[in-house]
């Protein structure tokens, strides 16, 4: 007994090891042994870039920054009535509710991205990197949470402001902080990316830069209705060496992908990697043949038919607009809604419509060529030169200087084929300077936050609506309640779920 | 129902040595060996010469057995084998030899014909005894068991009244001589009844012997050993296999539906090879899922147990009490199920063929019954003249809808396009051998299934052999080897929006024969106003999905039994599997959201793991006086190793080519993942007089995927239990033949939280710079180096009762467990970037009761009729939850996310509205409260917080999925030949979300719809049925929302199986049995509910997610006839 008990001790002993339990995954790394060399933290800082395609170069961001507005509508397809299709139509609609998953996702998506940067810059200064390594992690990761943060406080007013790493349950709640207090963070952060990060230089990888923080910088100032200190950043950014191509319909060839007038855009490329975009499908009509407008041998019945330019859009360009038949695309066939048999392809300049035929107008600014069906080459832009310009314009303008404001909008609007603007009246070049902004810039999720910045969301809208409901009134799919915008529309609300998670105040009206 | 375990104590082996010392207990009488035959000579008239010197009587009768034709039988209790005796060397009759003894050792000898029977003398007189037998009447038979008609060996055959008798041969086989034609023979085997047969003059006499359902003899499979039934305090309820064997199923889960208390098994789904789901006493763990501990012959196993074939199984044992299960200490929480593979039985060597061949159908019954084609025709033309009429509609009615009388085109059904006759063939050949030092069983299975569904089926080939070797009387080695190799051929069946659910609501004027204008067969339709539809039939003939399994669970062993009370052993377990899986989507097949054409896609995957477990185990057991100890302590270490291929490919040219190869785009995956786990257990059982029970056991375990600051944990138990029966008191109450008191408290973890959860884990995250890839990576979740196992600490009170002389056994449990230190994913708020946390916070509380019953209502010669039934009712409710005790879900608007568990509620419950008709009248819209979609004619809600407006704030719990109990039972019919057998399971009270009507219920007139939808409110002078709205814009979406309405009762009584069989009379010399059944699977099924399946759950039993009916694959009913031969 003794000696078998001796035996079975020993049998014990010899594999009761506690290496046996300890099992670390082979296959993928863990954040106990990530964030040590300069590899991890490049790797690191990839991620943060990529967590932009989520949500910067979302189908959520065009649905909420363009389709909201009066640039785009949608194709109404009775025969999908999911979800999804409706959520999309009810931000269109402003009829967006707290169970909204396109607003939802919005919202993470952003905090994604910001939980992946506060990580890198919680642990890049801790590292044993050299400092001119640690500076430009430190400068890049600073940009993009701006970035990130900008649009949050944009869509949702006053948001958690989470700047540090979240390590557990204990430090996971935050209330809203004041819209205030994000825009000073969003400041601090971009005052330290302009002081980190590299000067601009050409060519261009896509890589966050000084020219990219300023511009993010006053645009920021522009919104916060600062405007002595925009002009400043833009005054520099307006001296780094980029310009404008002489063709705006080459700014979107794919050759052009960070070109001299690129300041920061959203990297994408095509195969099989992983990294490509598909944004131009989603624009396309629903059809089971469209490769008319994409080249190749391809099909949209899933998720077509969004994002379509209303046609007052179209009319907003102004004759000789050399950048409407640069943007907008006109597809004409036959069949209902839902399959489109696709005929042929026009301009829509001075487009007037077949008898007989459905027309469909199309965003043709990310109609590129590629190889291979849902899977496209694209970046999509963030900031362009030409944005610069219409901003240092609307800069100077708004600080009582019309007339330094014309030669920044006109090389604008030379480049597009039309006159150059003389009028030296502030109120009639704001006008000036907004519809300029808006057809240099539109399909670019740009026009909402326009119209927010210039206060003109809910005249512009509520009469968007009103356009809208007559020109589909044979349709009858508009709903009554559609298009009601008040102030309390100009935010969206904040998701149910981080409301009783987060017991979190929601926006009013919501 | 009961196991009766002493009969094949063999197939324990662990064991055995318990089996030799009950054998000792319980066999009263040794026959040294089968009595002569040939008529005898007196014992006065037989000399031999001899002498004794101190010999032993065993020694003496051993020798004068050797020297004559005379056998001594005794009864082995008197122990008188080893006095002493010593006698000259002479020449002697045998009389006078047993004189001398019968004067030293007080034994009287008896001689009938060659048989001596000896007993202890207990007068003076006639100590030796001789019966002339001149009219010695032989007969012979065969004792075959009741069961499985095969011989039994070993068979104890006396002449009542006498020490004369018999055993049987290994194939059952006796012949005696009897002293007159009236003797009466006892028959009595271990573990089955005895019996008391009257010869009557008969020459043959074959008898069949029902195993025993007398308490006495009983034993258990328990956690790492067996136990008297008897003396068991842990809840455990056992079935075994062969009462199970006529069913048609692939799956041995499926023959346990009804069968025990406290186990609730579902069939959520038809899928060939799948579909069932099991919980054990209400178990639910909101992350670390609920299902049992599978234990396969001590081995407890990791991946699939379907790919078990049912005809390798002899028994179940399963573990619901906080005791009976805290000996497999982490991973015992929602109970454990104790799986026994068949061995042969001593001295038994037969071939058993079993053959059962069946068709499938899907019932009628359940069947969405939605619109034909005029129907819908016509209910489309209504819409638009609705469209016109409110809505300034200007496109007018498409000429398809105009005149639907004229209309003369296809009427599809097309759910059953998707259908078909099924088959259902299982061929298994059992080879059993146990003779000298070798045992063997063997099982080669052959199951294979054509599914009710187009295109979709499931094979399994398998083999199983079981062996052990004698190396003397105390050691043994054994090898148990059993490989599979399973095919399935699968499609989109079963989930959300899966095929079936989909095809439903294709409108019936398509054909799936249609042609477009070249000829070819159309891959989707659409109309006027209506969805693109895939077509379902060729989508479901030309998409590939074939998976192939391969596995290999093995077992080794060694063990041995020393010092007379110890019992080592050693076993060494693995388990290797690995599977593939081949999709391919052609461009003609699609789904609901994503109609063809489109881009060929096609995957191949990979998943080879091996598990394995080393165990070394030492029992001591004793019988002190009255006190009988039986301990043990144990070692094991586990460790699972799985690696994980993915291969997917895009951009094929064409159809042609399936494979990856053809794909333009390729996506590649490979991961691993590991656990392991290091396990100390002891185990104490005790009793005093046998009356007096309990049991100790403490288990540690040490698992890899808990956290580095928490990795060990203990699982103490402990039950007692007083058998009161046993007591002198009891006496005077004769009808109570049994009654047992018991209790137990135990801990227990569940332990499947998923590999590395401690860890945060980084994912790949790349990016592109300068037109070039940048490697990336990210973190998606926050590591917790503090996370351990959920535990569960509960108690167990029950009773054992039998009733006049065990005809009648009833059990009753109550329990109470409490699941704590859940390992749950806290929701945090997405402003961290992470929607949850792995932590152990949460507290649920279980309790329920479980009632059995077990009868032998008829018997007699020419009838028998056994029944047993068994219900269960659990109850449970949330304590607590994450770190504001935020509840679970409730936020969704449609049924795939219709629960919400709060705390201070039962888990898991639909929320949603309260169905309150429609606004049918502008006063009623003007006055009552709306959403702000509503309108007149549309669906109305109760405003539950009556503040005038409809919207998310007014949903309430509107049902509970959870049964208020589930039941089974079972009888048992024998007359003459033929037997019958019927299982109904079911269960009253769980509510059932029939999830279909969100899309049969659409009211924008893109789907096909239910017949009622026409009913819906047309103008206020045509209200409709008030209970389907209006068609307007805008309004359609709520109308679909999770309500009250479509919470339906999903209480049922399910017949799952009627067998009716017939045993042939005994035809030749070469077949030991033979029958013949008809057996009908899934008879019927007697409810109320809509649907087809009451026990359908999109998420099976999981606690949180029960009781959505998304119409998944159907059950069919299967017709089945079947054959087993014995030889």
């Amino acid at each position: 007994m003794k000696k078998l008990a001796t035996i079975l001790a020993i049998l014990i002993m010899s594999s009761c090891s506690e290496d046996f339990l300890d099992l670390v995954p082979e296959s993928s790394i863990t954040t106990g042994n990530f964030y040590k060399t300069e590899d991890h933290f490049n790797q690191a800082l990839a991620g943060a870039y990529a967590s932009m395609r989520a949500s910067k170069g979302s189908v959520q961001e065009w649905v909420m920054a363009e389709m909201r507005s009066d640039n785009t509508h949608f194709e109404f397809n009775i025969t999908n009535r999911g979800t999804r299709y409706a959520e999309q139509e009810f931000t269109d609609f402003f009829m967006d509710d707290v169970n909204s998953s396109v607003v939802a996702n919005r919202y993470n998506s952003s905090y994604i991205g910001i939980a992946r940067i506060n990580e890198i810059l919680d642990q890049v200064s801790d590292s044993e990197l050299s400092q001119d390594k640690i500076d430009q992690i430190y400068g890049e990761a600073s940009f993009l949470r701006a970035l990130l943060y900008f649009d949050l406080v944009r869509y949702f007013g006053a948001v958690p402001l989470y700047l540090t790493a979240v390590n557990g349950a204990d430090d996971a709640y935050l209330p809203r902080a004041p819209v205030n207090e994000v825009y000073q963070a969003i400041i601090n952060d971009l005052e330290n990316a302009v002081n980190f990060l590299n000067p601009v230089s050409f060519p261009q990888n896509g890589r966050a830069n000084e020219g990219a923080a300023r511009m993010l910088l006053a645009d920021v100032y522009l919104t916060t209705k600062e405007f002595p200190k925009a002009e400043s950043e833009l005054s520099k950014v307006l001296q780094m060496g980029y310009s404008l191509l002489n063709n705006y319909e080459d700014v979107f060839e794919l050759s052009n992908k960070n070109s001299v007038e690129s300041i920061f855009e959203i990297q994408y490329q095509q195969g099989n990697q992983g990294q490509n975009s598909d944004f131009l499908y989603p624009f396309l009509p629903l059809s089971a043949d469209v490769s008319l407008l994409t080249g190749i041998n391809s099909q949209n019945l899933q998720g077509g038919g969004w994002n379509t330019p209303t046609f007052e859009m179209i009319a907003a360009y102004e004759a000789g607009d050399k950048r409407l038949p640069a943007s907008v695309g006109i597809v004409e066939g036959t069949g209902q809604i839902g399959n489109l048999f696709i005929d042929e392809l026009k301009s829509p300049v001075n487009y007037v419509p077949t008898p007989g035929k459905r027309t469909y107008a199309f965003i043709k600014k990310y109609q590129n060529p590629h190889a291979l069906e849902r899977n496209t080459d694209d970046n999509f832009p963030v900031y362009r030169y030409s944005e610069a310009l219409l901003s240092m314009a609307e800069a100077l303008n708004e600080q009582g200087r019309p007339a330094d404001a014309l030669q920044y909008l006109n090389q604008v609007r030379v480049r597009a084929g039309l006159n150059p603007e003389t009028t030296t009246s502030q109120q009639a070049l704001r006008e000036i300077i907004a519809s300029e902004t808006r057809v240099e810039l539109a399909f670019e999720n740009k026009r909402w936050f326009d119209l927010l910045r210039t206060d003109r969301a809910i005249a512009v809208m509520n009469a968007n609506g009103e356009y809208l409901k007559e020109f589909y009134a044979g349709e009858s799919y508009i709903p009554e309640m559609s298009y009601k915008v008040t102030a309390e529309k100009l935010l969206f609300p904040i998701p149910l779920r981080e409301i009783r998670i987060g017991d979190l105040q929601q926006n009013p009206g919501y | 129902m009961k196991k009766k375990y002493a009969s094949h104590f063999r197939r324990a082996t662990r064991l055995s040595v318990y089996g030799i010392i009950f054998q000792l207990m319980l066999v009263n009488f040794t026959i040294a060996h089968g009595a002569g035959t040939q008529k005898a000579i007196s014992i006065q008239k037989v000399f031999i010469k001899t002498a004794y010197s101190d010999a032993t009587l065993k020694a003496v009768f051993d020798d004068i057995e050797s020297k004559t034709d005379f056998v001594f039988t005794f009864d082995i209790k008197d122990n008188f084998l080893n006095e002493r005796f010593s006698s000259p060397f002479k020449r002697k009759s045998i009389e006078t030899i047993l004189k001398e003894i019968s004067g030293q050792s007080k034994l009287a000898f008896r001689q009938t014909n060659n048989n001596i029977s000896v007993t202890k003398s207990t007068r003076g007189s006639r100590v030796i005894e001789v019966i002339q037998v001149s009219e010695d009447i032989e007969i012979k038979g065969k004792i075959t068991s009741f069961g499985d008609k095969l011989g039994l060996p070993g068979v104890t055959i006396l002449v009542k009244g006498t020490n004369q008798g018999t055993v049987t041969d290994v194939d059952g086989n006796f012949s005696l001589s009897v002293p007159d034609e009236n003797s009466t023979l006892i028959i009595s085997f271990l573990g089955y009844e005895t019996r008391e047969e009257s010869i009557n003059g008969r020459s043959i006499i074959n008898i069949e012997l029902s195993e025993d359902a007398k308490g006495l003899d009983e034993f258990v499979i328990i956690g790492y050993g067996i136990q008297k039934e008897r003396e068991v305090t842990g809840s455990i309820t056992s079935v075994e296999a062969d009462q199970l064997e006529d069913q048609p199923v692939g799956q041995f889960v499926q023959k346990l539906q009804g069968r025990m208390a406290g186990v609730q098994i579902s069939q959520a789904s038809g899928t060939p090879g799948g579909g069932m789901a099991v919980r054990i006493r209400g178990a639910a763990s909101i992350n670390a899922g609920n299902n049992p501990l599978y234990v396969v012959d001590g081995f407890p196993i990791v991946g699939d147990i379907n790919t078990i074939n049912p005809n390798e199984i002899e028994s179940f044992s399963v573990l619901k009490g906080a005791s009976a299960s805290a000996l497999y200490g982490s991973r015992a929480a929602n109970g454990v199920v104790l799986i026994t593979t068949k061995r042969a039985k001593p001295g038994q060597t037969s071939v058993q063929l079993s053959v059962i061949q069946g068709v499938t159908q899907v019932p009628q019954r359940g069947r969405a019954d939605l619109m034909n084609a005029r129907e819908f025709l016509e209910d489309r033309k209504a819409i638009y003249e609705d469209k016109i009429r409110y809505e300034g509609y200007t496109g007018g009615i498409p000429d398809l809808y105009q005149n639907p009388e004229a209309y003369n085109g296809p009427d599809t059904d097309w759910y059953d396009e998707l259908l078909q006759a099924g088959k259902q063939n299982s061929y298994n050949v059992t080879l059993l051998a146990n003779k000298d030092n070798f045992s063997s069983a063997t099982t080669l299975g052959f199951f294979d299934e054509k599914g009710a569904v187009i295109n979709t089926g499931f094979q399994r080939f398998s083999l199983r052999t079981n062996n052990e070797y004698k190396i003397n009387n105390n050691i043994r080695v054994g090898l148990n080897l059993a490989p599979t190799h399973q095919l399935s051929r699968n499609q989109a069946t079963d989930g959300y929006y899966s095929i079936l659910y989909s095809a439903i609501i294709t409108p019936p004027i398509f054909s799936p024969n249609d042609v477009d204008e070249n000829g070819n067969q159309k891959v989707s339709f659409t109309g006027p106003g209506l969805f693109t539809f895939p077509n379902w039939k060729k989508t479901m003939m030309e998409t590939m999905d074939r998976s192939a399994t391969n596995r290999l669970l093995s077992n080794a062993y060694f063990e041995a039994d020393f010092l007379s009370d110890f019992f080592f052993k050693s076993s060494v377990s693995v388990d290797l599997g690995n599977s593939k899986r081949r999709v391919f989507n052609p461009s003609t097949a699609g789904g609901i959201f994503s109609p063809p054409p489109k881009l060929a896609t096609g995957s191949y995957s990979t998943t080879d793991y091996s598990s394995w477990l080393t165990e070394n185990t030492l029992n001591y057991s004793k019988n002190i006086g009255n006190h009988f100890i039986d301990a043990l302590v144990g070692y094991s270490a586990q460790k699972f190793h799985q690696e994980n291929n993915v291969l997917t490919g895009t951009g094929y040219p064409d159809d042609e080519v399936p494979w990856i190869d053809a794909a333009a785009i390729r996506y590649g995956n490979s991961n691993m993942s590991e656990w392991s786990l290091l396990s100390m257990f002891s185990r104490l059982n005790y009793n005093y007089m046998g009356k007096y029970l309990l049991s100790l056991s403490v288990r540690r375990d040490g698992s890899s995927r808990f956290g580095s600051e928490n990795r060990w944990g203990t699982f103490p138990s402990v039950s007692a239990g007083w058998i009161i029966s046993d007591e002198g008191f009891m006496a005077d109450f004769s009808d109570l033949s049994y009654l047992k008191i018991r209790g137990e408290y135990g801990h227990a973890g569940n332990f499947n939280i998923g590999n590395y959860s401690q860890f945060g884990n980084i994912s790949s995250t790349n990016y592109v710079f300068g037109g070039a890839l940048a490697q990336g990576r990210s973190p998606v979740s926050i590591g917790n180096p503090f996370l351990t196992w959920e535990t569960t600490v509960g108690i167990d009170l029950g009773v054992d009762v039998g009733l006049f002389d065990d005809k009648i056994s009833l059990v009753f449990d109550y329990y109470d467990k409490r699941t704590n230190n859940m390992l749950y994913q806290v929701d945090i708020p997405y402003g961290t970037g992470y929607s949850n946390i792995q932590d152990n916070i949460g507290e649920f509380h279980f309790w329920g009761y479980e009632f059995g019953v077990n009868a032998r209502l008829i018997e007699n010669s020419q009838f028998r009729w056994n029944a047993d039934f068994n219900i269960s009712f659990n109850r449970n409710k949330v304590i607590q939850l994450g770190t504001n005790n935020t509840p679970l879900g409730g936020l969704g608007d449609y049924s795939s996310n219709i629960w919400k568990t709060e705390v201070g509620k039962p888990i898991g419950q639909f929320y949603g509205y309260v169905f309150d008709g429609i606004y049918k009248t502008q006063e009623e819209f003007d006055s009552q409260a709306t959403h702000v979609t509503s309108s007149v004619g549309t669906v109305r809600y109760k405003d539950i917080n009556e503040d005038g407006v409809i919207n998310v704030d007014d949903k309430t719990y509107i049902g509970n999925p959870n049964p208020k109990f589930f039941y089974g039972l079972n009888n048992n019919f024998y007359f003459k030949n033929f037997d019958m057998n019927v299982v109904i399971a079911g269960s009253y009270g769980g509510k059932m979300y029939y999830s279909l009507a969100e899309w049969t219920e659409t009211l924008e007139g893109i789907f096909n719809v239910e017949k009622y939808m026409k009913n819906r409110w047309r103008s206020l002078d045509e209200p409709g049925d008030g209970i389907i709205g209006r068609t307007l814009s805008g309004t359609t979406a709520f109308p679909r929302t999770n309500q009250d309405r479509l919470a339906l009762d999903g209480s049922h009584l399910t017949f799952k199986n009627i067998t009716l069989g017939y045993t042939l009379p005994e035809f030749s010399k070469n077949v030991s049995s033979a029958r013949f059944f008809l057996s009908l699977q899934n008879a019927f099924v007697i409810t109320s509910y809509l649907g087809a399946n009451p026990e359908s759950s999109w998420q099976g039993l999981n606690g949180l997610q029960e009781g959505v009916d998304v119409s998944p694959y159907p059950i069919p009913r299967t017709y089945a006839l079947g054959l087993n031969f014995n030889f």
